[in-house]
């Protein structure tokens, strides 16, 4: 029988995005919107199957590397790896830039050639970052998503704004990224000095000869770039703007896959590669994942704009896995990366919505909405189902994440702090219900607002919204489909060891 | 030893006599200027220079091994080499660029060329120098070469560029003479192999510590170091952009291979120095990169980012070792390719509006060369798969191997690097079209090498971006 793992190549896997997005670029390319948009679709898709491919042919410990030099005088090679972590991350994000892809079909207008491809060359920068095997390797994709992401987000934006909203997002970015770097390059150089290699994969790092203290300080300086992305509380204003200005396809990309580069990181550098400095920080961080979800939850309830309340909905879900991570134990970690898929699909849904809301009635003001499930009865369907998943409701997605988090933290062996800030989390998921709810409450019932739907969901909407809600019902139903997957995973001493 | 000389002097020799050639063609005029093809003196000067600058190149990479000439006064190794043939590279790409600038003042066409030829013969001189008396003429031929260059075109402004430029650069070169007459007193010699060893056994007194604190301010007029940093913008606005490609690269390849060879030996005994590099590489990025901020210019965004990356080339140098050094040139390289490209898309557009602000940057009609300039203005932002990206990393790798005790300054650099990204990406968001700037339409190029020059520039800051191994195992066996 043919040996389907042969043709399985993570480089393949990595740029084949790339690929076809300079195909679209290419001059013989017909100049003609719909083929550009069906040939781009239709590349997603084949990706996406592509990627299937690996889950179904995964075998335990499978780590397919492939790494030749890069930078040789100091080690740096050009490596991918793909180990559970990055299986998950990277299924997460082929279906999330499937139903983007989907998206895209009414929300935008024109540039549709550059827009494709830059879509497709997005989508190659987040997969770098998922599957680098070597430090400066996903330091290269992770700056260089920054230019499909600018360019998106400011000219085919929504908002008036959206140039000063990207501008925002890549300076905010760029400025934790270069933190990062610069705790990238203390962490191979001190790598170097204590055990005389030069070397740059991640998971051969040997720092136990490293001091706490200074453990602690590359921890610090990779948390602000990471930070930045996830993001964390203080260094997180710029996500409202980008979110809100991006267009919907875009805005369900950034929430579902861009915010989870930052979970990704710290489980990747933090946990594994620095335990234990990160035993110092989690108690403290711990602290800033609490303030994470509370505050944002209360700003997020205060907001009229119905992208903006999905977009702060979305830091303190962040809060929630941030959480989950800082409890250092498989259970925590467990929750936090369920939480990341599962929140992934919510919150993509939760744009998909929005965007099929603001299409239809041309407003965004919550006030001004109104009425609407009498006349998008199906949109009020999906609509509810995906509302409810985002609240926590048992048998959805968004409530095995949320309990597998916060048990987790409560079962933290750091210490009793971490476990107080899981008991204060608790009951603070209340307030998410709060703002959920005043979105299905003001958006869709009530007096009839000042602008009317004109038509219910179309097909190509319909599929989005169903495949999001069968796949809320499947992970709330069978958690094990992704915990299976991470199981291999296990925390001794504070160590992610896979 | 005659046979050393001709080593070390096969590429002098050739610029020289391409001077004397081009010199004896401006008193002839071979065509008049009634004759029907009014360009037949450009094209027939810059033939000449080509062919004189792609001989000095190939006579550099002719002369094998290290010599040294005239009493130790010039040498020339392998960092010398490299080094001058970049500076030819240099002189070579902005003759491309000089279509615009000649039309403007046929007569002067030849005189052009002897001015920038005598520009390379005094830089690469330079480079060579073993000797403070060497190095001054030698700088000073630079310079004057370039005084006359900046004020060549017609008008105004240009005139007062150069007027700006003499007067600075004759400030800072009081400073260094200053500084030099210092050493000379302390040691009664100029030579800096004499230098070095006179203060390898002796201890360094404060004197000798002014004397290198003021050699190096009086070097840095070149890179527009604080307090001589002023200059650059003024200077910038009214240049043509021919010439600045040359400014903002020779001057600064130059300056660097000098710094490098003072502070391995004359300047590298004192801890003093290597903190004032540092704080005036710093105040430096900092005035660069705030001034910036709301400029619209482009021609002075541009003498910003030159200004800044001089300045973080010369922090690299502040942590003085084997490795800095080849990040430094290393940095100087892809700086150089990245800067060369932006010009040349400036050069393109120049003719069509005097005052080039940001909302006139989008006037080329193919999207190929809008995009290798945006790619060349990502580059110098540091973005990745560009080679600005790979000296960043370079950059922050030497600073960051001397110790966590520099950890503040890099965090500082990171801010101004991020500031940097916000009028880098002003300038990239330039060349998208845009409704109101879809009005200036009418456009042809008019001078044919722009475009070449700016899609290699492109794709060299490519290739080094995403290959950059064999370049940098060359810069790190230069200085071993």
């Amino acid at each position: 029988m043919f040996d389907f793992s042969n043709i399985l190549s993570l480089p393949v896997l990595v740029f084949l995005p790339l690929v076809f997005g300079i195909i679209i670029l290419m001059p013989f390319f017909p100049n003609n919107d719909i083929l550009i948009r069906r040939f781009a679709k239709g590349c997603i898709i084949f990706h996406f199957i592509y990627a299937l491919l690996f889950w179904i042919f995964y075998n335990n410990g499978f780590i397919s590397l492939y790494a030749p030099d890069w930078i040789k005088t100091l080690g740096i090679s050009f490596g991918f790896a793909m180990d559970e972590l990055a299986l998950v991350f990277t299924l997460l994000t082929t279906i999330v830039f499937t139903l983007a892809g989907i998206a895209s079909k009414l929300h935008i207008r024109h540039g549709q050639r550059y827009y494709y491809a830059l879509l497709l060359f997005f989508e190659t920068t987040i997969l770098g970052i998922f599957n680098a095997s070597d430090i400066f390797t996903f330091f290269l994709f992770w700056e260089l998503e920054l230019i499909p992401a600018y360019f998106l987000i400011a000219y085919w934006g929504e908002g008036g704004n959206a140039k000063k909203s990207a501008m925002k997002f890549i300076l905010y970015t760029f400025l934790g990224s270069l933190f990062m770097l610069s705790g990238l390059i203390l962490l191979h150089y001190f790598n170097f000095l204590a055990t005389n290699t030069l070397n740059g994969q991640i998971g051969l790092y040997n720092l136990d000869k490293v001091s706490p203290e200074l453990q602690v300080l590359i921890s610090v300086l990779l948390l602000i770039g990471f930070g930045v992305k996830l993001p964390i509380v203080p260094i997180h204003t710029w996500l409202p703007d980008a979110h809100t200005d991006a267009a919907t396809p875009i805005s369900m990309i950034l929430a579902g896959i861009l915010l989870k580069t930052g979970a990704y990181a710290i489980i990747r550098f933090n946990l594994q590669t620095l335990p234990e400095g990160f035993k110092y920080i989690a108690p403290v961080l711990a602290v800033f994942a609490l303030i994470n979800i509370i505050y944002t939850a209360l700003v997020a309830y205060a907001q009229t704009d119905i992208k903006r309340i999905v977009a702060y909905s979305s830091i303190s879900n962040m809060g929630l896995i941030l959480l989950g991570i800082c409890s250092m134990n498989i259970i925590g970690l467990s929750g936090a990366v369920f939480h990341s898929v599962a929140h992934g699909l919510i919150t993509a849904g939760l744009f998909a919505v929005c965007g099929i809301v603001l299409l239809r009635c041309r407003e965004r003001n919550i006030n001004k909405l109104g009425g609407i499930a009498a006349k998008m009865p199906r949109l009020f369907g999906f609509a509810t189902v995906i509302i409810l998943a985002s609240i926590g409701l048992p048998s959805l997605a968004g409530f095995v994440g949320e309990v597998i988090s916060i048990t987790g933290a409560l079962a933290s062996e750091l210490n009793d702090y971490t476990k107080f800030t899981a008991l204060f989390a608790l009951p603070v998921l209340i307030l998410s219900s709060c703002y959920m709810l005043k979105f299905l409450h003001k958006g869709f019932f009530g007096e009839e607002g000042e602008c009317k739907p004109a038509a219910d969901i179309a097909n190509h909407e319909f599929v989005i919204l169903v495949s999001i809600v069968v796949l809320l019902f499947i992970l709330g139903c069978f958690p094990a489909s992704i915990l299976d997957i991470i199981q291999n995973i296990s925390v001794t001493n504070g160590a992610v060891v896979w | 030893m005659v046979n050393d000389l001709i080593n070390i002097f096969i590429p002098h020799i050739i610029l020289i006599l391409t001077i004397i050639v081009q010199l004896v063609l401006g008193i002839l005029k071979p065509y008049s200027l009634t004759f029907k093809y009014k360009d037949i003196n450009i094209r027939i000067s810059n033939i000449v220079t080509v062919i004189g600058i792609i001989g000095a190149t190939a006579g550099t990479l002719y002369s094998q091994g290290d010599y040294a000439g005239f009493n130790y006064s010039i040498i020339v190794t392998s960092d010398v080499k490299a080094l001058s043939i970049l500076v030819l590279i240099c002189g070579l790409v902005s003759v491309f660029l000089n279509t615009n600038l000649l039309r403007g003042n046929r007569q002067g066409c030849y005189k052009y060329h002897v001015l920038v030829l005598t520009a390379l013969l005094g830089g690469i001189c330079a480079l060579g120098a073993n000797d403070f008396l060497t190095l001054f003429i030698s700088l000073e031929c630079m310079s004057f070469a370039l005084y006359f260059l900046i004020a060549f075109p017609k008008g105004y402004p240009s005139k007062e560029a150069g007027f700006k430029y003499l007067i600075t650069n004759a400030v800072s070169v009081a400073f260094f003479l200053f500084g030099v007459s210092y050493i000379l007193g302390l040691t009664s010699s100029l030579n800096f192999t004499e230098i070095t060893q006179i203060f390898e056994s002796e201890r360094c007194s404060i004197i000798y510590a002014i004397a290198s604190i003021m050699i190096f301010i009086g070097l840095g007029m070149k890179l527009a170091l604080f307090p001589f940093a002023n200059w650059i913008i003024d200077v910038y606005a009214g240049s043509e952009s021919s010439v600045l490609n040359l400014l903002s690269t020779v001057p600064k390849i130059v300056v660097t291979g000098v710094l490098i060879r003072l502070l391995s030996g004359v300047m590298g005994f004192n801890t003093e120095i290597n903190a004032v590099i540092l704080i005036l590489g710093l105040i430096t990025a900092l005035w660069a990169n705030i001034y910036a901020i709301k400029e619209n210019n482009v021609k002075k965004l541009l003498a910003c980012s030159s200004a800044a990356n001089a300045a973080y080339m010369i922090i690299i140098l502040a942590v003085f070792s084997s490795f800095a050094a080849s990040a430094a040139v290393f940095y100087l390289i892809c700086y150089v390719f990245m800067n060369m490209g932006a010009f040349a898309y400036v050069n393109m557009i120049e003719p069509e509006c005097k005052l080039l602000t940001l909302d006139k940057l989008s006037q080329t009609d193919s999207k190929l060369n809008a995009a290798a300039f945006a790619l060349c203005c990502l580059g110098l932002a540091g973005l990745p798969a560009t080679s600005g990206f790979i000296g960043k990393i370079f950059l922050l790798y030497s600073l960051l191997q001397s110790g966590l005790i520099l950890l503040p300054i890099v965090l500082l650099l990171l801010i101004l690097f991020t500031i940097g990204l916000y009028f880098y990406i002003k300038l990239a968001r330039g060349i998208i079209k845009t409704k109101q700037t879809a009005i200036h339409h009418h456009y042809k190029i008019l001078n044919s090498f722009s475009r070449p020059v700016l899609l290699l520039m492109a794709l060299i800051t490519v290739i080094i971006g995403i290959l950059p191994f064999n370049l940098l195992a060359r810069c790190i066996l230069l200085f071993q």
